[in-house]
């Protein structure tokens, strides 16, 4: 009885792992069409990056580093999105750069989406006046610092090869003294903790973040330290955004897939140990 | 027209790339390989057209012209890269050292004094004011408080007795390094509660896209390229399998 058993509990435990790629797809499959309303609860870090866009007055400047990539559009998109339309609707103009290549593209695809639908409103967003964007550039560390001497110097031309003295919006921008804000969407290297190192302490610029969840569990400590003024943990962050917006997106609507993906990953966790300890009991027994 | 050929794209390419998971075939080193070329050209154009070009050639190119004056100082950072070109020919190999010596000069005196700045007085800053108790109630969930701020003072110095390798391990510090083990640990498990969580949302938004394109509009594109990408993996199975005539 107990072969059966131990033999029992090693096929949970040399499981083909192709089995729980299927069920993980299944699942997200299932719940992506069958929304069940999951109760989404605003955190601390999340209202400071709530209460430091809604501070901001209409005519300020925000500078937008868009350092993400096209694989972790479903995180970030959502939140570079919403932050946009809600700094477009406040009248606070905008500048985009990128230290990432897709960067500038996304950057992009945000501005065109956003201003489309604000027109449909009656609300007309020009580029050049209401927002640049300055696209990607190499060079990571030696691009942040070189912001703070000049925007003008760094960026030359914006990301459609206008020169940048020529755009209206630009014309404002010195260097970071001009900025009142700045929103990091960070996927990786360079991105939110070398902007602090070489940005944040060096210029006073007052910063937030929008990171992938990979990140996030690092952000808290800078968080704590009061470096990072407020950020938005991953998909979750981007709901509880959206929360706060009150207009409900893609984030909010994935997070009865990523609750249904946390509970079978919870299961798996689970079996996997009930099942790894019983079978050294059995051992133990025989 | 175009949106349609886009939509297929995405999808055989999703599909193609998830196929791995289950087996590795041709079908997946195909995308692969056509992803890290569009990946790399992408790459190579945008860095061209929106650094080469502007913060370069367009500075550069006017001392050649009697038109406009240029920067001659700019002429040294082209000269830099030409000398890391260099690089590629045994011969010249040495000459791209001076360019290199350079850049990691450079990028170590600015990353060390950025890491000081934040990672080190920052932090340290931030440790120091939790010991700053006005104001503060006893304890509260997910607010600072009293408790909250002793601890993550506490975690600070137990996590550190754990890497403090000058004395033996013994006592006080034994107890010390050990409690920054179990810190350490609750990291770690966040660490993989938030993977698991930006893993979940990548996969999320695949779906979404394969949902998308797989409507009349664009004639069910998902669901063809899913048939002939497992057509195409079981394909070479099932001909090996075939009994052989004698």
């Amino acid at each position: 009885m107990a072969q059966t058993q131990e033999k029992f509990l090693q096929k949970i435990l040399t499981l083909d792992r192709r089995w729980i790629f299927l069920m993980v797809l299944v699942i997200a499959l299932v719940f992506y069409k069958i929304t069940i309303p999951m109760p989404v609860k605003v955190t601390r870090q999340t209202q400071s990056f709530y209460d430091a866009i809604e501070g901001l007055k209409a005519g300020e400047i925000v500078h937008i580093t868009a350092d993400y990539t096209l694989d972790v559009i479903p995180e970030l998109y959502p939140m570079h999105k919403a932050l946009v339309r809600r700094l477009m609707e406040k009248d606070v103009k905008i500048i985009v750069s990128s230290l990432w290549v897709d960067g500038g593209i996304l950057a992009d695809r945000v501005f065109n989406e956003t201003a489309a639908e604000l027109k449909k409103e009656g609300i007309i967003k020009t580029y050049g006046v209401d927002y640049v964007n300055l696209g990607y550039k190499s060079g990571g560390d030696v691009v942040m610092t070189h912001l703070g001497t000049s925007f003008a110097e760094t960026y030359p031309a914006d990301a459609r090869g206008t020169p940048v003295l020529q755009i209206p919006l630009m014309k404002r921008v010195e260097n970071f003294k001009d900025i009142a804000l700045m929103v990091n969407f960070s996927v990786g290297n360079p991105g939110i903790r070398q902007w602090l190192q070489q940005v944040q302490r060096r210029y006073n610029v007052k910063m937030l973040c929008g990171a992938t969840g990979i990140m996030s569990p690092d952000l808290y400590s800078f968080y704590q330290s009061g470096q990072i003024k407020g950020f938005l943990a991953g998909l979750v962050g981007a709901a509880e955004y959206e929360k706060l917006l009150e207009r409900p997106g893609k984030a909010t609507t994935g997070m009865t897939v990523q609750s249904f993906e946390h509970l079978f990953v919870v299961l798996l966790i689970i079996v996997a140990n009930v099942a790894f300890f019983l079978k050294k009991i059995y051992r133990g027994e025989r | 027209m175009v949106n349609i050929i886009g939509g297929w794209l995405i999808a055989f390419f999703t599909l193609a790339i998830m196929s791995f998971l289950y087996k590795d075939s041709p079908i997946y080193k195909l995308a692969e390989h056509i992803y890290v070329g569009v990946s790399a050209g992408c790459l190579f154009v945008l860095t061209v057209v929106q650094t080469l070009k502007p913060n370069f050639w367009d500075f550069v190119a006017p001392l050649f012209t009697s038109a406009h004056s240029g920067q001659w100082i700019r002429l040294g950072a082209g000269i830099f890269g030409v000398m890391f070109l260099l690089r590629l020919n045994k011969k010249t190999f040495w000459v791209s050292n001076f360019p290199l010596a350079i850049v990691i000069g450079a990028f170590a005196a600015l990353r060390m004094t950025g890491l000081a700045n934040s990672d080190l007085v920052g932090q340290l800053h931030g440790t120091i004011n939790c010991l700053d108790y006005k104001g503060l109630l006893l304890f509260e969930w997910d607010k600072p408080s009293m408790v909250n701020n002793l601890l993550i003072v506490g975690g600070v110095i137990c996590v550190l007795s754990y890497f403090f390798f000058s004395l033996e391990h013994r006592g006080v510090l034994n107890v010390a390094g050990k409690t920054g083990i179990y810190f350490l640990m609750i990291t770690f498990g966040s660490s993989y509660g938030y993977t698991v969580m930006a893993r979940t949302a990548v996969l999320i938004g695949r779906v979404g896209d394969l949902y998308t394109y797989n409507t009349s509009h664009y004639a069910y594109a998902t669901i063809i390229c899913a048939i002939i990408i497992i057509a195409f993996i079981h394909l070479p199975d099932m001909i090996k399998k075939k009994p052989q005539k004698t």
